[in-house]
């Protein structure tokens, strides 16, 4: 597809690089009711809400009854960012011709610093506390947004990892229905695992 | 055995908890048997078992990992190590396991492992989950002379030891060509008695005569264990077959064609989920390795072309490695995009074929220069699974 130039009279649109990456706004409604407002581009890094773009459901705002406010506009700073971050990689690589070798060296450094930003964004977005690490798994889940459900469950994950059975029982709100020679059991089999 | 709560939404369904699970370390996967019933059926099932074996495969850069036997204070006594351990503890300890004489698959099967000694009988070992059970007594008492391999029957989702072992003969050559098969289903409590009726003799004899002396295993692949029929064997002329195949499923011999070249001294390895032979090309008029050939089987018509060819005299130029003498070259299997290469002075290296490039990934200890031991019999490939390892009822010490 031929690259459009960026029209210099506009004052919102980006350079599009050959695409319909169009700037339409979508209207996304949280569980209690509140509206949010995304990119088509950001929306759309939910699975679910892409279909229901394409099925023609969406021209009168999203209702997302499984999903609360304070958890949405996170999903949704999730997604500006992450959708963001393809956009720029596609920038970068689109315009060979005006490359000089700083611009070479500049394009890499900052996508390696983008790199970096992401990483970092990431991280902050969910150190957070259990209840709302949990809310963001299942919004993940039923957004179908499978970067960010990696990102949530893999940091339950490696909070969970070293952790002993009685804390983890503690966290996930599970009772032990073992008898006290079941529990010994497994523990035995598996001795070596429960060894510090 | 959720309990109730306000917050409702601080409890995950059991589609999410498996989702974080499987980014658990094996430890603590084993480690969340324990948390309750629900959680110890989960990580337990196949389902958990091939998600975390799924999602351990993405990653490309996962380091290449090798088991191997190591010797203890004790002669009768074999460690069983990580070739990543730094020395440190292992990752478990035999006892009555000789580690001079014993054996090890050098590919798991669905992550399980299967050893042998002469003296104390088979074990099969999970290395991931370090669960390990010895299979039933065989009925010949000192196992010199048998070869088995672990294979997987995909129909009924049961894994199978089969192996083969001398008959009764005046003659070590009668013995041999008089050789029988026993499977043992694991979980199950004894050997079972396959017939190699249909087999003429000579190969079940020499498909176990080569696999004693050169110490090779079968190798599992497309369903079948494969062993290498040793082409002189008591044959006046090159035999029509070089492999003697076991279909796990159905539990019949089958044998696939004879490659175009002389196979004595070859062995067998999979590669990429098909059988391949790998041929030993010496330098003229020298005991002197010039390359490795892999030889494929052809699916179509049961014939063999020859896939690759590492070229270990230029390879030894650009890494630096001495790789052509003393003769010795095993490809050992491959980890992800790595072929695993076993040569000369008990060092094994991850050959990536792309950039073909080497990297040492053990050395085994105890092998003098002049050695002429095969050591590929003590390594094995490290593929992590959480297959249990079902015991029959004698518990391993």
């Amino acid at each position: 597809m031929a690259a459009t130039p960026a029209d210099a009279s506009s004052s919102s649109s980006e350079a599009v690089v050959g695409g319909e990456k169009s700037n339409k706004m979508i209207t996304l409604i949280s569980s209690d009711g509140e509206s949010f407002e995304a990119t088509e581009e950001a929306a759309k890094m939910s699975v679910t809400i892409k279909h229901m773009i394409e099925d023609g459901c969406a021209d009168d705002g999203i209702p997302l009854p499984n999903v609360p406010a304070k958890i949405l506009s996170m999903v949704i700073e999730y997604c500006n960012k992450h959708a963001a971050d393809a956009d720029d990689t596609n920038k970068h690589v689109a315009d060979p011709a005006d490359a000089d070798e700083d611009d070479d060296n500049n394009n890499n450094n900052a996508s390696a610093g983008e790199k970096e930003d992401l990483k970092s964004f990431d991280a902050s977005l969910v150190a957070v506390d259990q209840a709302t690490l949990f809310d963001i798994i299942l919004a993940a889940n039923f957004l179908s947004i499978k970067g960010l459900l990696d990102l949530a469950c893999q940091k339950v994950a490696d909070d969970i990892k070293d952790k002993s059975v009685e804390e983890v029982r503690e966290i996930f709100k599970i009772e032990n229905d073992f008898t006290k020679e079941e529990e010994e059991a497994v523990r035995k089999e598996n001795a070596w695992a429960f060894n510090e | 055995m959720m309990m109730a709560d306000n917050k409702s939404m601080a409890m995950l369904p059991e589609e999410m908890i498996t989702e974080v699970l499987v980014r658990l370390p094996v430890k603590a996967i084993l480690r969340s048997r324990a948390v309750c019933r629900r959680w110890a059926a989960l990580v337990s099932s196949e389902e958990f078992c091939a998600a975390k074996e799924a999602a351990g495969a993405g990653s490309a850069t996962e380091p290449v990992k090798l088991l191997f036997l190591s010797r203890t204070a004790r002669f009768d006594s074999t460690e069983v190590r990580s070739s990543d351990d730094d020395g440190g503890m292992p990752l478990l300890t035999l006892n009555g396991m000789r580690r001079d004489e014993a054996r090890m698959t050098s590919t798991p099967c669905r992550g399980l492992t299967l050893l042998h000694d002469p003296y104390s009988g088979f074990y099969v070992l999970n290395a991931a989950t370090r669960a390990v059970t010895m299979l039933p007594p065989c009925e010949d008492k000192i196992l010199h002379s048998t070869t088995a391999g672990l294979g997987f029957d995909a129909k009924t989702k049961e894994s199978k030891v089969v192996r083969l072992f001398i008959g009764d003969g005046v003659t070590p050559w009668e013995a041999f060509t008089r050789a029988r098969c026993e499977v043992h289903t694991l979980g199950g409590d004894r050997w079972r008695t396959i017939s190699v009726e249909g087999v003429p003799c000579k190969f079940a004899g020499a498909a176990l005569f080569g696999a004693v002396c050169d110490k090779l295993a079968p190798v599992f692949a497309d369903g079948f264990l494969h062993w290498l029929i040793h082409p002189k064997f008591h044959f006046a002329t090159r035999p029509a077959a070089a492999v003697l195949s076991f279909s796990v499923a159905d539990e019949t011999f089958s044998w696939v064609r004879a490659p175009p070249f002389d196979w004595e001294g070859a062995h067998l390895t999979e590669l990429d989920s098909g059988l391949c032979m790998v041929r030993e090309d010496l330098l003229p008029r020298a005991s002197v390795l010039s390359s490795l050939e892999i030889w494929k089987v052809r699916e179509d018509n049961g014939g063999w072309s020859l896939e690759h060819r590492v070229d270990l005299v230029r390879l030894g130029y650009k890494t630096g490695y001495v790789l052509t003498v003393p003769q010795y070259g095993r490809v050992v299997g491959k980890q992800g995009k790595k072929m695993i290469l076993a040569t000369s002075f008990g060092r094994v290296f991850a050959y990536d074929l792309m950039s073909q490039t080497l990297e040492l990934i053990l050395r085994l200890g105890g092998i003098s220069r002049y050695e002429t031991e095969r050591p590929v019999a003590r390594i094995s490939l490290f593929k992590e699974r959480l297959t249990p390892v079902q015991r029959h009822g004698a518990k391993l010490q």
